[in-house]
């Protein structure tokens, strides 16, 4: 009797974990609740991914060229115990994804509030963070950052930016 | 019961020594959650507010910088002290504080390694609150290796729809935007077309196959070697150590419940 209990509960529960969920906890709860529903869809399909630049440049100069925001990690032989650079990477990439999820969920007319969120709060701490690995001293910049969608393996001239920051000093 | 015993003490330790590295990196990276860094407290903290009265409050207080400090630093502790000794206190700890990183990092710091670390921790953390039932830990072993085996099983399944990865077109695409970009190692495999499509069918079929694991122990120990080479692969790929270390942790009780055999499981 009680092992058939066990086994009936333990079907239950992987039947729970398995399923689509998102009734349970509405939208951005189950968000942040993800991580106690596995999904094992790893590398399903090519997808478009965010792809963030900056441009910059000190006092009254012209702004510079876009550049890439994020810097590509080195490959190193103790990556297999610590990997610090590219976990870091992947939670940046994370972050862009949340980004992009938001504004595609943003309804029409709210756009303009969409700066005072925390996925635009932190996409621009991400910008002002690698911006500091970048300049030296501490004079004053001005500084503008574009997200693009880009085609994962394909070159960074074919993507479309869907934000354009207006340029801000700091 | 010894018999049981064995492979869920070997999971303990093999997660603890996961978690162990998963915390020294997070305290390497702890410049990126300060108070000046990218995942700052102050911006994060109105997105808890949908929770009911007083979890923001509790994540308030656990989640800002040096509150959070203290956090890993007790599951660095929690995690050394592990490898040593079993302790229902010691996962429980584990287990909290993974949930908490993840919440953190707003749902997961790194995907499906963090999904992993909570499937085996919970499963260790039942087992332990009933360790007088033989049942219980059966179920609990029986649970870490059915999430494994899905692991592997769902992600064939859904490439083996694609026919991006049936004609060997979407791994040079993966290889080209991965981490480290198109270093030597990558361009070598995604200039040779045939041996991309050779790769893609081994992964299909190793993915989708996977179940065959719990037919005999020889077969398993034959999927989950080819399982750990694929693992390292993706370290060297992707950068992908957090799963590699993970994973490993659910080997013993796939071992374990491929011994029992498929008979065992439905009685």
């Amino acid at each position: 009797m009680s092992t058939t209990v066990i086994a009936c509960c333990f079907v239950v529960a992987l039947l729970f974990l398995t399923a689509n969920t998102s009734w349970l906890v509405p939208g951005r709860g189950m968000m942040l609740l993800r991580v106690l529903f596995p999904s094992w869809r790893f590398f399903e399909e090519l997808t478009e991914i965010p792809y963030l630049e900056l441009r910059w440049a000190r006092g009254g100069e012209s702004l510079g060229s876009w550049q890439p925001a994020l810097r590509r990690p080195s490959r190193r032989w103790s990556a297999l115990l610590l990997n610090p650079e590219v976990n870091l990477a992947l939670a940046e990439q994370s972050l862009l994804q949340q980004l992009e999820s938001d504004i595609s969920e943003l309804q029409p007319g709210t756009e303009e509030l969409f700066v005072a969120s925390p996925s635009y709060r932190l996409c621009r701490a991400l910008v002002l963070f690698q911006l500091q690995q970048l300049r030296s001293g501490v004079e004053p910049v001005r500084f503008q950052f574009r997200v693009s969608r880009l085609f994962q393996g394909a070159a960074v001239e074919t993507c479309e930016p869907f934000l354009v920051s207006v340029v801000e000093e700091v | 019961m010894p018999w049981s015993l064995s492979p869920l003490l070997l999971t303990e330790k093999l997660i603890a020594l996961a978690v162990m590295l998963q915390t020294v990196e997070l305290l390497q990276l702890r410049h990126t959650f300060a108070d000046d860094g990218i995942w700052q407290w102050r911006l994060l903290k109105p997105e808890y507010e949908i929770f009911p009265a007083p979890i923001p409050r509790l994540l308030d207080a656990l989640l800002r910088y040096r509150a959070f400090l203290v956090v890993l630093g007790l599951r660095l502790l929690a995690a050394v002290a592990m490898l040593a000794f079993s302790q229902i206190t010691l996962t429980a700890i584990l287990l909290c504080s993974t949930v908490l990183i993840c919440l953190r990092w707003r749902g997961t710091f790194n995907g499906g390694s963090d999904y992993m670390t909570i499937v085996v921790l919970s499963s260790l953390l039942v087992a332990q609150l009933f360790d007088r039932s033989p049942m219980v830990t059966l179920g609990c072993l029986w649970y870490i290796a059915l999430q494994s085996c899905l692991s592997y099983f769902i992600a064939g399944v859904v490439k083996l729809r694609r026919a991006s990865w049936r004609t060997g077109r979407a791994l040079p695409g993966f290889l080209a935007a991965g981490v480290y970009g198109r270093g030597g190692f990558e361009r070598v495999l995604i200039t040779r077309p045939i041996l991309t499509l050779l790769l893609s069918w081994f992964i299909l079929l190793f993915e989708c196959l996977f179940p065959l694991a719990f037919l005999h122990q020889s077969l398993c120990a034959a999927f989950i070697g080819c399982a750990a080479l694929f693992h390292l692969a993706n370290v060297a790929v992707f950068g992908l150590n957090r799963f590699f270390f993970v994973w490993v942790s659910t080997y013993p009780a796939l071992l374990f419940c491929s011994q029992l055999g498929v008979g065992y499981a439905v009685l």
